[in-house]
């Protein structure tokens, strides 16, 4: 307890902690659709595309989440409209896209880059650090967070019906176009969030991790989301607080904060798998909602 | 001159494997093993060994990790999970080694113009086991890839053909991430033989049509990355996109 009133006394420490819980939930629950989408490639393109938007606005001198919630909402309506998100990533045009962002961002960085010594640019943008976050922008973070929590919330029932049964759900006069656009949209502000935080080619872990665990867990959709949500929180406050800590027993190198979030994911992650090959959880989360639709 | 006959080899493998990457629909997994070797690549530099075995071993052993762990789960979620946190981890451990931003973008977005000798030998012949590999297992590797129902009737083991392959792009990934860097390497395995599998009418025009687009893409880029002092990635990138969409008009145009 005496530790994190110290912590709370740092204001980058705040800072971390506030956005990084936000960020957390707000993806979990973005995160438990496109995990059941089979869109984790389409969300791991958005990120690389992100990070074009991120690296421009780095080179512009312009606050980076702007430039990354433009370029990841932009990609992921252009990816809606060529229709990549239904062929769950085995598409190349899928593949040739995301390369030719990447190709853009690393154009950008070392454009970014000259007179200054080194890739700080490329560290800055690609990996990012929750400490290094300008505290006037966390209005801004969680308005968006709000946001993208209640679209998920207006667009939930029958996102998961068209999810589980497109046929069935378009048959019961439900738009299956708009309702993936929407999502798509939400995905894009999900990903803008994360690049933030743990920085744009990471984030792809808090968007799927804590949702795919949640879904191996939970018997439940609604409690898929709820576990998904809290693994999320825990994994930013446990990696804060380790990257933090780690000063005092390295001797002056911290481990960087997006490495510990998403190790910690990781790990998680393969608890999961290991509980569900031992027989401990039986997650039918999905089942379960194609049952109820179907 | 290190620098020509490097990429040379790089494009030509990439061109003949990347033929099966498209046809497998694995361009996910192709995107995901540079990464790994990303990770190695940063241990060996932090424990002094030479980047390139750093990257064989860590390529080789994620490639079997997504392998197994992607047999029963959802593949999709285990490849992006190793993926971040390989990257994240080579990132971490190249800052407990210092100065460390340079090293991560020279890796990441490739650094052509330091290969030294023994990096160019290791790269051969890693590029040579790679492609008799494929070659030798040619038949069913194609009849897995395109009918995995109809390969495993007439005995085809489906499985041992995809471990094989997923070896088969370690690999490559060895022999090309310190060319065109790990983000990079993926275009020139995805772009080029999708462009040769949208003109071509059979496996073999496959190969051969996409070996000279990666090639002069490759060569392309090489030159125009000297002459511009721009990171030679972005116009790996580039021009496989352009040959890519050129592919898809011609290829259009001769449908009608």
């Amino acid at each position: 307890m005496n530790l994190l009133m110290d912590l709370w006394q740092v204001q980058e420490m705040r800072t971390a902690l506030l956005v990084g819980s936000t960020v957390a939930i707000a993806t979990a629950c973005i995160g438990v659709l496109t995990v059941l989408r089979g869109q984790s490639f389409a969300g791991h393109s958005l990120t690389d595309l992100a990070s074009v938007g991120g690296s421009a606005a780095y080179l512009l001198g312009i606050n980076q989440l702007w430039g990354f919630l433009v370029a990841s909402v932009l990609a992921g309506l252009g990816m809606h409209a060529i229709g990549i998100e239904r062929i769950r990533g085995r598409d190349v045009a899928t593949g040739i896209v995301l390369a030719t962002g990447m190709g853009f961002t690393s154009l950008f960085i070392t454009l970014s880059m000259t007179g200054k010594s080194g890739g700080s640019a490329a560290v800055a943008v690609l990996f990012g650090s929750l400490f290094a976050i300008n505290p006037q922008t966390v209005p801004l973070i969680c308005l968006l967070a709000v946001v993208s929590i209640v679209a998920m919330a207006l667009i939930w029932r029958p996102a998961l019906f068209v999810t589980v049964s497109p046929q069935l759900a378009h048959a019961n006069g439900v738009r299956n176009g708009l309702i993936n656009a929407v999502f798509m949209c939400i995905l894009g502000i999900g990903v803008a969030l994360g690049s933030i935080s743990v920085g744009a080619i990471l984030s792809t872990a808090l968007l799927i991790g804590p949702a795919s665990c949640g879904l191996i867990l939970a018997r439940r959709m609604r409690d898929a989301i709820i576990t998904a949500g809290v693994l999320g929180f825990a994994s930013v406050w446990i990696g804060v607080i380790l990257s933090y800590e780690s000063y005092h027993w390295t001797g002056g190198k911290s481990w960087s904060v997006s490495f510990c979030i998403v190790a910690l994911i990781l790990l998680m992650y393969l608890v999961c798998r290991v509980l569900r090959s031992l027989g401990l959880v039986h997650g039918n989360a999905r089942r379960k909602a194609v049952v109820a639709h179907v | 001159m290190n620098t020509w006959y490097a990429s040379t080899v790089v494009a030509l493998s990439a061109g003949i494997i990347g033929v099966f990457v498209v046809l497998r629909g694995d361009s996910f997994l192709a995107h995901a093993i540079p990464h790994g070797s990303f990770a190695g690549a940063a241990v060996a530099v932090t424990i002094g060994l030479s980047p390139v075995t750093g990257m064989g071993i860590a390529a080789l052993l994620s490639a079997l990790a997504m392998h197994f762990l992607g047999k029963k789960g959802r593949r999709d979620v285990v490849i992006a999970l190793l993926l971040v946190f390989l990257l994240a981890g080579g990132a971490f451990m190249l800052s407990l080694s210092g100065d460390y931003s340079n090293e991560v973008y020279a890796l990441l977005f490739g650094q052509v113009l330091a290969v030294t000798d023994s990096d160019l030998l290791t790269m051969s012949i890693l590029a040579i086991v790679a492609v008799t590999l494929v070659l030798c297992m040619i038949r069913p590797l194609l009849a897995s890839s395109i009918m995995p129902e109809q390969a495993s009737v007439q005995g085809v083991n489906n499985n041992l053909v995809a471990l094989l392959f997923t070896i088969v792009i370690a690999c490559v990934t060895t022999a090309s991430v310190p060319i065109v860097g790990a983000m990079l390497l993926f275009s020139l395995l995805v772009a080029p033989p999708a462009a040769a599998c949208a003109l071509a009418r059979n496996p073999i025009h496959a190969i051969t049509l996409s070996s000279i687009f990666a090639l002069c893409c490759m060569w392309l880029s090489v030159a125009l990355s000297v002459l511009t002092d721009l990171p030679i990635g972005f116009f790996v990138a580039t021009s496989s996109a352009c040959v890519y969409a050129v592919a898809k008009v011609i290829a259009h145009i001769w449908k009608h």
